[in-house]
């Protein structure tokens, strides 16, 4: 029984210790209850071009972002919301480990509810940091997004100065009534815009924490 | 000189023509329905576009702008302005022959050469008010209901988001390249017009041509791959090449050359043909 209970041990510091990442990422997510930053939003997506474009965004607690763009602008649908949502809500959510990866903790997070809309985040953690380095969240209204976050003077309050979303882009098209191009005169090349995946790089610069 | 007086007396015949006041009446009209559909329910329309990429991604800002209506609205009626066109320039020579005037004209001291030409002139002077009446509805209308703003175009390679300050030049260029377009159906018509003694004929010969060209253009057939690229309808819509990204120079070239050719191709044939023309019966 004594050497049944040794080699469970380290089971339950791995099943304890994810929770307590988790636990600690959210208090420190909730430091923060509002801000304003400047954002520079770069889009890479097979079949849309668009130059860089500077937005205003505006933060509140729990989980709602104000976008201002003087032109048009690209962002994932819900991309910025859905790990705040999932910071706001950490009882709707188990958390468990995944291993680690280049020195980050990897937490798996399920959602104890069957309806929810989120059905699996994966978070890549600096544990010595309490910093989300990388997130990969599955929902059912947006399919997997995976985010990659690098952090500079901000680092303390969690808030990123670059954010790195790579999303599915398989299921883009172009509706062909309407885009008729009547003077192309040779055929679209069938190889061309195949790229499945699709990247949003947003610049983050002059954050105003309240 | 007497050439100038000679445009200048075909500009008046056609003031006075009350079909001359059809196309202007009827592009204000369509575009006024436009303007008030996509005031109305407008993002209904955008959305079936970006539908599928509204699945993933958020589009942030006015997409619904001054600058995409009035590319709508070019989209929509620039495949419409030939038949306005025609309707015209095409009743130039067959209208006056059937009238009678066409003897009574060619006693003035005007070579037959000079006359022809200050008609090609003044069917490309009224193609040329049309365009800017189009552009002055699509445009100047257009943002001034609806604002300016980055402008999304979806084309066969996907969507192109331009920004606002990059957009009125571009505007200028597609309509210089949609009226040297329309130009064309202008010449064609007067040219069918010399071999003709009514008005209709020419205009339904202009159009039928416009139709079937258009029809051998779009028909996704191989057999008609080696003459796609020479037919003037092909490049009619060339004026869209403005709003790629970057811009397809060589393309519009291209274009510009096609209907360059054709623009001789019907002066040359009109030529011939009015020279040789019997007007004493």
């Amino acid at each position: 029984m004594k050497y049944i209970l040794l080699l469970l041990f380290p089971l339950a510091i791995q099943a304890q210790n994810p929770a307590q990442t988790f636990k600690r990422l959210v208090q420190k997510f909730n430091q923060v209850k509002s801000y304003e930053v400047m954002a520079t939003i770069k889009p890479q997506i097979p079949l849309i071009r668009i130059l860089p474009v500077k937005a205003n965004i505006h933060f509140s607690y729990p989980s709602n972002f104000q976008v201002k763009s003087a032109g048009i602008s690209i962002l994932p649908k819900n991309g910025f919301s859905e790990l705040p949502l999932l910071f706001s809500k950490p009882d709707d959510f188990t958390a468990i480990a995944s291993g680690t990866e280049n020195n980050l903790e990897i937490i798996t997070l399920l959602p104890t509810q069957n309806d929810a809309n989120i059905i699996l985040a994966k978070i890549w953690v600096d544990a010595s940091t309490l910093l989300v380095m990388k997130s990969q969240i599955t929902s059912r209204s947006n399919g997997t997004i995976t985010c990659e976050f690098d952090y500079n003077q901000e680092k303390s309050w969690g808030l990123p100065s670059h954010m790195k979303f790579v999303m599915d882009v398989n299921k883009f098209k172009i509706p062909k009534g309407l885009a008729t191009d009547i003077n192309r005169t040779s055929r679209p090349n069938e190889t061309e815009g195949k790229s499945k995946k699709g990247s949003i790089d947003v610049y983050f610069s002059k954050y105003k924490v309240n | 000189m007497i050439f100038l007086y000679s445009t200048y007396n075909e500009l008046i015949k056609i003031a006075l023509k009350p079909r001359s006041y059809l196309g202007l009446a009827a592009i204000t009209g369509l575009v006024g329905i436009i303007l008030f559909a996509l005031k109305a329910d407008g993002m209904s329309m955008i959305s079936f576009v970006t539908a599928s990429f509204e699945q993933t991604l958020r589009f942030e800002g006015e997409v619904l702008n001054g600058n995409l209506v009035a590319f709508i609205i070019l989209q929509m009626l620039i495949v419409h302005i030939p038949l306005l066109v025609a309707l015209v320039t095409g009743d130039l020579i067959s209208g006056e022959a059937a009238m009678g005037t066409l003897r009574m004209l060619a006693t003035k001291p005007i070579s037959r050469r000079q006359l022809l030409g200050s008609k090609f002139l003044a069917g490309g002077i009224y193609t040329l008010l049309i365009v800017i009446w189009l552009g002055v509805l699509a445009v100047v209308v257009g943002r001034w209901l609806f604002g300016p703003g980055d402008l999304m175009v979806l084309n066969s390679d996907g969507l192109v988001i331009l920004q606002e300050n990059d957009v009125l030049w571009r505007y200028a260029g597609a309509f210089c390249v949609a009226f040297f377009a329309l130009l064309t159906i202008s010449n064609l018509s007067i040219c069918l017009s010399c071999f003709s003694d009514n008005s209709i004929g020419p205009i339904v010969s202009t159009m039928a041509i416009i139709l079937l060209f258009t029809i051998i253009g779009t028909l996704d057939v191989p057999v008609f791959d080696p003459i796609r690229p020479y037919l003037f309808t092909t490049h009619m819509a060339s004026w869209r090449s403005f709003f790629e990204d970057p811009l397809p120079w060589e393309s519009i070239r291209n274009s510009l050359v096609i209907l360059t050719l054709h623009h001789v191709l019907f002066v040359t044939v009109a030529l011939f043909a009015f020279n040789r023309k019997d007007i004493t019966v």
